[in-house]
């Protein structure tokens, strides 16, 4: 009786042995099964974002990359393309000469904004050689035109131009701004940027050119380097690459001319002088004070 | 019925919820900045608080991270780990935008696309900001607390005892 019951209960406990075996070799199935559902998921994740990435990338086909880096060879280092006294593009800046870096994207509306109150005085001060304008197409605002990648199409084909038929990229620039699309449209199709090309004047062959996407990838990597430069918005004016001429100063007729003149005249470092002056001035709280508004002389 | 068993009915279905919100939030987040890869790198840029050597490489793989780990939240695998990992990074968006904050920076967090520039004209509203935060991170703490929710994977993984 005694080893009977003996027995029974060493079967039960090798019973329940084998049953705690079982359910520990179901876990560790499960452990590897959820490792490898988490893998999986993963997996799928990044192939979802791969997928979204290529379809904003290929932008509904519209996008002509080359597929390599060029940079037009009229354009400096930091990306900025110079438009000479008599219109050409590139060469070097007459001496004496204010450096002035325009940086704008085809699509910002205060870029047209800019375009509109400054281009005549940029212009004449560009002409009778106060100012070295380089220009920086950057293409800031590629996700306001319905994946159709407006700012680097536009860019690019102004990068083309400039290479090609340099004399025409002023007047293609601005009439790109005079046939700004809104943002959040998908801009205007290959088609039209070749229209608005051929209206100022570049000729066909040099058109025909913007289905190379030969600096798009150009277009990229100089927005990637004003970015580096301190850009953060467009427009963005600077002289001598060190001083900012915002909003405050450009958006009044005559208060840029004024400004550039001046740091023609007397340098860059009595200009900040003066700004720093100014804001001293603004700084100290008298009453009778007449705090004014810019470093305008 | 007392409150309490009324409660444990109805929190993994409220779990659920949750832990759809807070992944489709992570999903949106990634998938807006994929859009524009070289904006988000901007945006990164933008808060001038990481040095320029791992600036690109923070803003092309944080999207992916985010929309991983916003997948996984809505699949609902180990949920409480991801909730943890969610709550990780929502401390990191946050201190880095106290930062910005505090060093006056007028900036957008470019948390859903962008490049970290605003609108002409408009300032940062960091409380509206902080607010949208703290929506996100009470997400982040219920899951936490109560990861057990309805139609996860978890769930079909190990079935309740």
């Amino acid at each position: 009786m005694a080893t009977s019951s003996k027995d029974t209960k060493a079967a039960a406990s090798a019973a329940r042995a084998r049953a705690a075996q079982l359910k520990a070799k179901e876990r560790r199935a499960q452990g590897r099964n959820r490792f490898l559902i988490v893998v999986g998921v993963l997996v799928v994740a990044v192939l979802v974002g791969f997928a979204v990435k290529y379809i904003a990338d290929s932008g509904g086909g519209q996008l002509y990359d080359a597929g390599k880096l060029t940079a037009p060879s009229v354009a400096d280092a930091s990306g900025g393309i110079l438009v000479n006294q008599d219109g050409s593009v590139g060469g070097t800046a007459p001496a004496g000469s204010v450096r002035v870096d325009v940086y704008t994207d085809v699509l910002c509306p205060i870029c047209h904004q800019f375009e509109t109150i400054n281009a005549d005085t940029i212009n004449t001060l560009r002409k009778n050689g106060t100012i070295a304008v380089y220009y920086h197409p950057v293409a800031i605002l590629d996700r306001s035109s319905n994946g159709t990648h407006y700012s680097t199409r536009a860019s690019a084909a102004l990068a083309t131009v400039a290479e090609y038929d340099g004399a025409h990229f002023a007047a293609f620039s601005s009439a790109l701004f005079d046939n700004q699309p809104a943002e959040n449209s998908s801009g205007l199709s290959n088609a039209t940027i070749a229209q608005v090309a051929t209206g100022v004047g570049v000729p066909a062959a040099v058109v025909a050119k913007f289905k190379d996407g030969e600096f798009t990838r150009w277009v990229t990597a100089a927005t990637e380097t004003a970015s580096k430069d301190g850009l953060q918005g467009t427009p963005w004016i600077r002289a001598e690459q060190s001083v900012e001429l915002d909003g405050g100063i450009w958006q009044n007729t005559k208060n840029l001319q004024i400004v550039l003149q001046y740091i023609h005249d007397f340098g860059l470092q009595k200009y900040k002088d003066s700004v720093a002056a100014a804001q001293a001035i603004q700084a100290t709280p008298s009453p009778s004070a007449t705090p004014s508004p810019t470093a305008t002389p | 019925m007392g409150a309490r068993k009324r409660f444990s009915a109805v929190q993994p279905w409220i779990s659920l919820l949750v832990r759809v919100a807070a992944g489709v939030i992570m999903v949106w987040a990634g998938v807006a900045k994929l859009l524009d890869v070289h904006a988000s790198v901007r945006a990164v840029r933008a808060y001038q608080l990481l040095p320029e050597a791992v600036v690109p490489l923070v803003g092309n793989v944080l999207p992916f991270i985010e929309v991983g780990l916003g997948v996984l939240l809505i699949a609902g695998v180990m949920t409480r780990t991801m909730a943890i990992i969610y709550l990780i990074m929502l401390a990191v968006y946050v201190s880095g935008t106290i930062w910005a904050w505090a060093h006056g920076l007028q900036i957008d967090c470019g948390c859903f696309g962008g490049d970290g520039t605003l609108a002409a004209g408009t300032t940062t509203n960091y409380a509206a900001h902080f607010i949208e935060r703290a929506e996100f991170i009470a997400l982040g703490v219920w899951l936490v607390i109560f990861p057990k929710s309805r139609l996860s994977l978890d769930a079909w993984l190990q079935p309740a005892e």
